[in-house]
């Protein structure tokens, strides 16, 4: 089991993964794509979103506490 | 009384600082840059301090508005100065624009075995991070030179972000405690203890 | 009272087995009982509704049944009546029973239609000089561009060759029928165009298998559906044992020939059929023969087709020149 963070357009919202295999980058992005498109991240409503909005952004990988894995793909963050 | 080394004292680093006036702690600035105009729209620093140094400004900003006592080096972080600059720390905050800076720090701590902490935020202002080294990896700009988010627009969340920096360094401070946290439009979130 | 009387006198006939379950002559549609032929002519026991194979025969006299000529490609024949270049889709389809020499490509073919609407091979005609001069010109991936007095069918039959020749050379499975698709402008255009047009397919085929994909990593993740408790079967109702006769009579429904099926277990049932000439392969439940892989690209909606309308579906894709096989 895995929780993918989202965030765009400066709202962020989790969204759970039944996956116990390892993902690519390529498919964390593809997946957010296909999860927001459908509607089914609660807390990041988008109206349109293009098959590239994540292409540039940054995929992160945690282990919880619990045993869990958090996965994070969030726009870059290159300034201070 | 611990030593808090901010090395990049900008957009986050600045309002970082401020937010860090009341700490128990000795806060040593590090920045090569001069405040342009322009900065005085998203950084700490006022009309007065245009064309100085940063670290300086702001050490006289401290002083001057609340009364703090700082430290401030006028220069650039590189690996021949680094364990000068930050040798003596308790705790190491990196502020810098540049992947190449931060990577410089990072490379540092592990090897000295000093906590450090970073801050950064998008280009877009719509998003930033703090998270502790080890769970930190820093991303290259989009192209050398790029503007940061400077616009005045972007202070809210700057201001944001470098107040979730300030709480990091706090609690460690404090406590010891090494939160990473998110922080978007929609608010901050711990990602971890 | 005798019922036996009422059953089917016995008979012996011969038919040209094309495959599936079913045998077609004159006048009615037999079933044939296992072990099934190899496919070809053969002599088949007729009892009621039921034949048996007894042996191989020679093709019987195929005069009394329409005649079809046209260019040969790779066990296809491009109509040579075909006038409007936009009729390449109806006017293409696949040889039965072809010699064991195999046609030179674009060699001109005499084929009859059997009583199962199947075309089967008669014999070859003569080919004339144009036949001649596009072999050469294919032998290069030349383009026949202004060629003089090629027929449409010639035409078609050409850019099918080129595109096939180019997608070996690629590496990259084509179908005739995808050929198909772009076949006339690849005759005029030659090999870059063929070139474009394969590698055209093999991203939407790429990108199809990877939004699958995806799919169905999202989809794990979803609750599972509420269990419905299963109304007690009775004898007719669908089971996993019936699943390849019911996936058999489900694509003999929408004129498709089922090839072979194959359990994968988990109620899913691995369909091969034969459709239009094409092959297909699709993934659908066992019981209820809703699709979970079509095997050809219906950009997501697969589940939306059961095993008996997805030929139409296929149809669909196959006239409107969109047809992208995914799964072979």
């Amino acid at each position: 089991m895995a929780v993918l963070n989202i965030t765009y357009g400066g709202l962020s919202a989790d969204y759970p993964l039944d996956v116990d295999y390892p993902l690519t980058d390529r498919d964390v992005r593809r997946i957010a794509v296909e999860v927001v498109r459908s509607g089914g991240v609660r807390g990041l409503p988008v109206a349109s979103l293009g098959e590239r909005a994540f292409d540039d952004y940054v995929v992160d990988r945690f282990d919880t506490v619990h045993g869990g894995r958090r996965i994070y793909l969030r726009p870059k963050v290159p300034f201070g | 009384m611990k030593r808090v080394v901010f090395c990049g004292v900008g957009a986050l680093g600045s309002n970082a600082v401020v937010a860090c006036r009341n700490l128990e702690a000795r806060l040593v600035l590090v920045d090569f840059d001069r405040v342009e105009s322009k900065n005085c729209l998203s950084q700490a620093f006022v009309k007065p301090s245009i064309g100085k140094n940063k670290a300086d400004a702001l050490k006289l900003q401290l002083s001057s508005f609340w009364g703090v006592k700082a430290e401030s080096f006028g220069v650039r972080v590189d690996e021949g100065n680094v364990a000068t600059l930050c040798g003596s720390a308790d705790l190491v905050v990196d502020a810098f624009d540049n992947a190449k800076s931060r990577r410089v720090l990072s490379a540092w701590a592990k090897s000295a075995g000093k906590p450090l902490v970073h801050a950064a935020v998008s280009a877009d202002g719509t998003f930033g991070l703090v998270r502790w080294d080890g769970r930190f990896a820093a991303d290259e700009e989009p192209s050398a030179g790029a503007a940061t988010c400077e616009g005045g627009e972007h202070l809210p969340l700057i201001a944001l972000v470098a107040s979730t920096l300030a709480r990091a360094v706090q609690d460690y401070v404090e406590r010891g405690a090494r939160r990473d946290s998110m922080v978007a439009l929609s608010g901050v979130t711990t990602t971890s203890e | 009272m005798d019922y036996t009387k009422f059953l089917g006198k016995k008979e012996e006939a011969v038919l040209a087995y094309l495959g599936g379950p079913f045998a077609h002559g004159k006048d009615r549609r037999v079933r044939v009982d296992a072990p099934r032929p190899s496919l070809g002519f053969h002599r088949f026991a007729i009892e009621g509704r039921v034949a048996r194979a007894l042996a191989p025969e020679e093709s019987p006299d195929l005069a009394d049944l329409p005649r079809v000529r046209g260019h040969h490609v790779r066990g296809w024949v491009t109509r040579s009546s075909l006038r409007d270049r936009r009729e390449h889709v109806q006017d293409l389809e696949p040889v039965r029973v072809l010699p064991a020499e195999e046609p030179a490509p674009l060699s001109i073919v005499r084929a009859r239609r059997w009583h199962s609407g199947d075309l089967v091979f008669e014999s070859l005609d003569f080919d004339g000089d144009v036949e001649e001069t596009a072999r050469l010109r294919l032998e290069k991936l030349e383009p026949l561009g202004e060629m003089k007095g090629v027929p449409a069918s010639l035409r078609l039959a050409y850019g099918v060759a080129l595109t096939l020749a180019v997608a070996d050379k690629l590496a990259i499975p084509l179908s005739v029928r995808e050929a198909a698709a772009a076949g006339p402008r690849i005759a005029d255009d030659g090999e870059a165009a063929a070139r474009a047009f394969v590698t055209a397919v093999e991203t939407r085929r790429v990108e199809a298998s990877e939004r699958a994909r995806i799919r169905a990593i999202v989809e794990g993740r979803r609750p599972r559906e509420p269990v419905v408790a299963r109304p007690v079967r009775h004898r007719d109702a669908p089971t996993l044992d019936n699943a390849h006769l019911r996936a058999e009579i489900a694509l003999d429904v929408a004129h498709a020939r089922m090839l072979s099926s194959r359990n994968l277990g988990n109620g899913n049932l691995e369909v091969a059929f034969e459709f239009m000439g094409e092959r297909f392969t699709s993934v659908v439940d066992a019981l209820s023969l809703h699709v979970y892989d079509s095997g050809v690209c219906l950009a997501g909606a697969d589940e939306l087709v059961t095993l008996e309308s997805l030929p139409g579906v296929i149809r669909e894709a196959i006239e409107t020149d969109a047809l992208v096989i995914t799964r072979r």
